[in-house]
């Protein structure tokens, strides 16, 4: 009986396995993508040179270049530049995105049912400050690239301010979520032996949250480092930049050196919120 | 002057109070007073309206008709700022602890003193504390029995250990009354009455007011000298135990008809 309902049960797991397969070929189909094209004709060699080029990254460059500074040495600016980059939009973005987190957030609200003047002065400002979140956050850091590049041309302030944009928004988002979600009972605690409501927020919420702020916040550093080389392929001289040139040449050694160095940097920002995060919870 | 006539109003003196959640009624008509350095148990019912009573007593909640007396106020229509006041003379152990679990042990103790003081002391108590505040946390630890734990992180102590912490806090904020609501529903017998017995000794020593609510009538009945029954928000019996009498006892936890469970 009960080896019965477990054969159906895998049955059923398995139509559905079967199921969610059939669906991912034929979509590949209606779009039109075929991975077999990848390994045919001139693709195949294309894409051998390409992957044999992983085990031999370029330590200078592949053709020599007059009068150009030290391969190693482009590859050190470069990276510089886009860590640079990207903490520079993050630090616009965090002070922003907390702001409007708490503006958007009733966490840290003292009773407005007795406070009613109070009530009127908050609930305006919770509303625009999520109006601006989600404004903030619907374009995407590219397009208030393009926008800002357009009106005060081609500068990495600009770059920076339109990716400080939709971060601050989406850090926003995700701050005043986890000021919402997180339990309450320490706050109510300390309300109960006579804490300010901000006060009882500052104790009670706020340290109970902090590791999992802190968590996000390195990852959206992490994909700041990403769109800051992304934004190489508009003109900033960031990994992308490098990456693009060396691209155009079919310099696929270079290439992987970027890639490694972008996977490095990835690697370390993950390494030292893990090592933060473990400071505070042992 | 003032100091006498407060000290002789109860610690809570209820008059007719009535308390709603919407329509449901959770406590009616109820009258009552507590002295000062009385220590007294409410038991009763799930339901019964123990909770309710209790956070009357604290003002985080407003009755509404009759009038609840805190320390001799009022407790209606108070001042943002006179609320606090009062609140922070009246320590609150809740059921759930409402401890910060990432924070140390100090620091959950330091924040007893959160209603006393400003913003500023408050953060400067929570991040710089002075030697001195350290040292008087050390020796609460002591007196609660866990004087090893304070900077342990306060997520690794086991829920006897916490309750500890949370009767520390409590006894930092220097009160006039101690609120404890079912403080030992969680641990076993054994530390259950310790925690009990802690509880009663330390409000012996200090002349607190200790008002706790409790499940278990064998505790109620061993160590506290007056015992209020609260069935369907009424006060069933306000007596010592050694006056009640079975029949009354078993009639505040009789179940209704409709709570009793049919037979599959
Ligand atoms: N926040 C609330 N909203 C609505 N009804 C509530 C709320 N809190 C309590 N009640 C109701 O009020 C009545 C009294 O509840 P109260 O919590 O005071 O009982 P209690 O004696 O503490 O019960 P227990 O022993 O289960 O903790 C109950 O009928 C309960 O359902
Ligand atoms: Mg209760």
């Amino acid at each position: 009986m009960l080896a019965g309902t477990y054969r159906h049960y895998l049955g059923s797991r398995r139509a559905t396995l079967l199921a969610i397969t059939l669906c991912v070929l034929v979509s590949f189909w209606l779009l039109g993508l075929n991975p077999l094209r990848l390994f045919s004709g001139n693709n195949l060699t294309l894409t051998r040179d390409f992957l044999l080029s992983a085990f031999q990254p370029a330590l200078d460059y592949q053709k020599p270049i007059e009068g150009a500074e030290p391969f190693l040495l482009t590859v050190i600016s470069t990276t510089l530049l886009t860590l640079r980059f990207a903490l520079l939009a993050m630090s616009v973005a965090i002070p922003c995105g907390a702001l409007l987190a708490l503006l958007a957030s009733t966490a840290w609200w003292p009773d407005i049912r007795r406070h009613k003047m109070l009530g009127w002065v908050l609930r305006p400002l919770c509303l625009s400050s999520r109006i601006i979140m989600a404004f903030s956050r619907s374009i995407h850091e590219l397009i208030w690239g393009l926008l800002f590049i357009t009106a005060m041309g081609l500068s990495t302030d600009a770059a920076i301010i339109a990716v400080a944009i939709p971060y601050s928004g989406i850090l926003a988002k995700i701050y005043s979520e986890m000021f919402e979600e997180h339990s309450r009972e320490a706050q109510r605690a300390l309300q109960a032996i006579g804490a300010g409501s901000i006060v009882a927020f500052l104790a009670g919420l706020l340290p109970r949250a902090l590791p999992d702020l802190i968590t996000y916040t390195f990852y959206r550093l992490e994909c700041a480092v990403r769109t800051a080389a992304v934004f190489g392929f508009v003109g900033i001289e960031t990994i992308g930049y490098r990456i693009k040139l060396a691209s155009d040449e079919f310099h696929y050694r270079e290439i992987w050196t970027y890639l490694y160095v972008l996977f490095a940097m990835i690697m370390v920002i993950e390494w030292w919120s893990r090592a933060l995060r473990k400071r505070m919870e042992t | 002057m003032p100091k006498t006539s407060h000290s002789l109003a109860p610690t809570f003196h209820f008059r007719k109070v009535e308390c709603r959640y919407g329509k449901l009624k959770a406590l009616t008509s109820v009258s009552l007073s507590v002295e000062r350095g009385e220590k007294v148990a409410i038991v009763g019912p799930s339901g019964g309206g123990k909770t309710t009573l209790l956070r009357l007593c604290n003002a985080t909640l407003q009755a509404h008709s009759g009038t609840v007396e805190i320390l001799g106020k009022c407790s209606e229509n108070l001042h943002p700022r006179q609320l606090r006041l009062i609140r922070s003379q009246i320590a609150t152990i809740p059921q759930d602890l409402g401890l910060v679990p990432n924070l140390r042990v100090w620091q959950n103790i330091v924040s007893g003193k959160i209603g006393k003081l400003n913003l500023l002391g408050n953060l400067r108590n929570l991040l710089a504390p002075s030697k001195n505040t350290i040292s008087k946390i050390h020796s609460l630890l002591e007196r609660v029995g866990i004087e090893d734990k304070l900077f342990a992180r306060t997520a690794e102590l086991s829920g006897g250990q916490q309750q500890r912490v949370a009767v520390a806090r409590a006894l930092f904020q220097e009160p006039e009354a101690i609120l404890a609501d079912e403080p030992v529903s969680s641990v076993d017998p054994a530390r259950a009455a310790s925690l009990v017995e802690l509880l009663n000794d330390i409000a012996n020593e200090r002349g607190l007011t200790l008002l706790m609510s409790l499940h278990n009538l064998e505790l109620a009945r061993n160590h506290f000298p007056r015992l209020i029954g609260l069935r369907g928000g009424q006060v069933h019996l306000d007596q010592c135990p050694q006056q009640i009498d079975p029949g009354s006892l078993e009639a505040l936890y009789r179940l209704d008809a409709d709570e009793i469970l049919e037979d599959g």
